[in-house]
């Protein structure tokens, strides 16, 4: 009997430090933690549409208004899609003539060397300035202006048709 | 004069022996080419230099603290539930560190991803709790978490600089090779883990174990 409150009493006390001290680290980082989240979503939305002042949630985690001095300038768009690999998440601005303005990837797991080229400016700033028809790959599309990454057609594809899709639904109204 | 003369010895012979504990991690008992164990978060987490390098870091941290609290509530726990304890302190240890890599190193904690939570499970740290921490004193655990972990963080970054050389042509993010250089990606995808740990553990048998020259 006073075997089993041995085994009762140490456990407890152990598993009462551990949740103590765990307690108080994620006190003293949660909100490092949270405003660290937010920067890098805010700085995300910065890079896709430079020109912007501010943001402002329309559609929780999918639209944002982007304005200078309360006059909407673009928006953003959340594009997500299955690449090669995984899913890959995007930001695609879009400025006030319905002109891409800037894509950025936030998540993906691609193939290392390849598919994750997908993030590179290099691929990336093709988009720039395009129209959403001309939003495709030029090898699948005669109307594309994208180039796909040799030897990562998939995450290319992928990618490129996400952020058409957004921008497509976006213009015919449909709700993200 | 003969009652002065006895402690010299033991503290000079309990310091090689802590000496022993700290060396035998980093070649004898290498935690990756001979005990292999956790080779999980190495094959993982060794595709460029830092992350390697910060995969190190963090189980340094979690190996010397775990081995030290194993070891200081060791002589208190029954054994019956030794296993659960020991669980609690390490995981207790990786939440510390993944939360504080979050904080303050957001990018390294991205890139390492799941391989720091887990840590609780790396197979190395249950591994010295169990055959070693929790049958030694806390010095002797001490010494044997530090030695582990120079021997772990010493060979993963090894690793990770050999596998973003040779794959990416980079290392720690510096490109070193000249622009025409066409990287290996086999070496930064999952089999070109297998071969640098492989080639390692050949040099190591030939040079450092007896009988290796075979």
């Amino acid at each position: 009997m006073s075997g089993a409150l041995r085994l009762l009493i140490v456990l407890f006390l152990v598993c009462g430090i551990a949740a103590g001290s765990l307690a108080f680290v994620n006190s003293a980082t949660k909100e490092r933690i949270a405003e660290f989240a937010r920067l890098e979503k805010i700085e995300a939305m910065q890079k896709v549409l430079p020109r912007a002042e501010e943001f402002i949630e329309v559609s929780p985690g999918k639209l944002w208004e982007a304005r200078i001095g309360g006059e909407v300038v673009g928006r953003v768009l959340a594009a997500s899609t299955q690449g090669y690999s995984g899913p890959i998440e995007s930001l695609v601005g879009l400025d006030g003539a319905g002109a891409v303005s800037g894509v950025r990837v936030l998540v993906q797991t691609e193939t290392p060397g390849l598919g994750a080229k997908i993030t590179g400016q290099g691929f990336l700033a093709q988009f720039q300035g395009k129209k959403a028809e001309e939003v495709a790959l030029k090898r699948d599309d005669p109307a594309g202006k994208i180039d796909a990454i040799t030897a990562a057609t998939i995450s290319s594809r992928a990618l490129t048709g996400a952020v058409r899709k957004v921008i497509d639904d976006y213009q015919k109204g449909v709700q993200p | 004069m003969s009652t002065e003369a006895i402690p010299i010895p033991v503290a000079a012979k309990e310091r090689t022996r802590l000496g022993k504990e700290l060396t035998k991690g980093i070649i004898v008992e290498n935690p990756i080419l001979i005990i292999m164990l956790g080779l999980c978060a190495t094959l993982a987490c060794s595709t460029s230099a830092t992350d390697a390098f910060g995969m190190g870091l963090a189980f340094t941290f979690v190996m010397i603290c775990s081995n030290v609290v194993v070891a200081l509530v060791s002589k208190i726990t029954p054994h019956q539930i030794r296993i659960p304890v020991f669980i609690t302190v390490i995981s207790t240890f990786v939440t510390i560190v993944d939360y504080a890599m979050k904080a303050y190193t957001p990018l390294l904690s991205r890139s390492l991803g799941v391989f720091v939570p887990l840590i609780v499970v790396n197979c190395i740290v249950m591994g010295r709790a169990e055959a070693f921490a929790s049958r030694n004193g806390v010095a002797a655990s001490f010494m044997d978490g530090v030695g582990m972990s120079i021997g772990f963080t010493f060979i993963i970054t090894l690793i990770g600089v050999i596998r973003e050389l040779l794959g990416n042509g980079t290392v720690f993010g510096l490109g070193v090779l000249p622009a025409g250089y066409q990287p290996f990606l086999i070496f930064i995808l999952p089999p070109g883990a297998f071969l640098v740990i492989g080639f390692l553990m050949a040099v190591h048998k030939k040079f450092f174990q007896k009988g290796g020259a075979r």
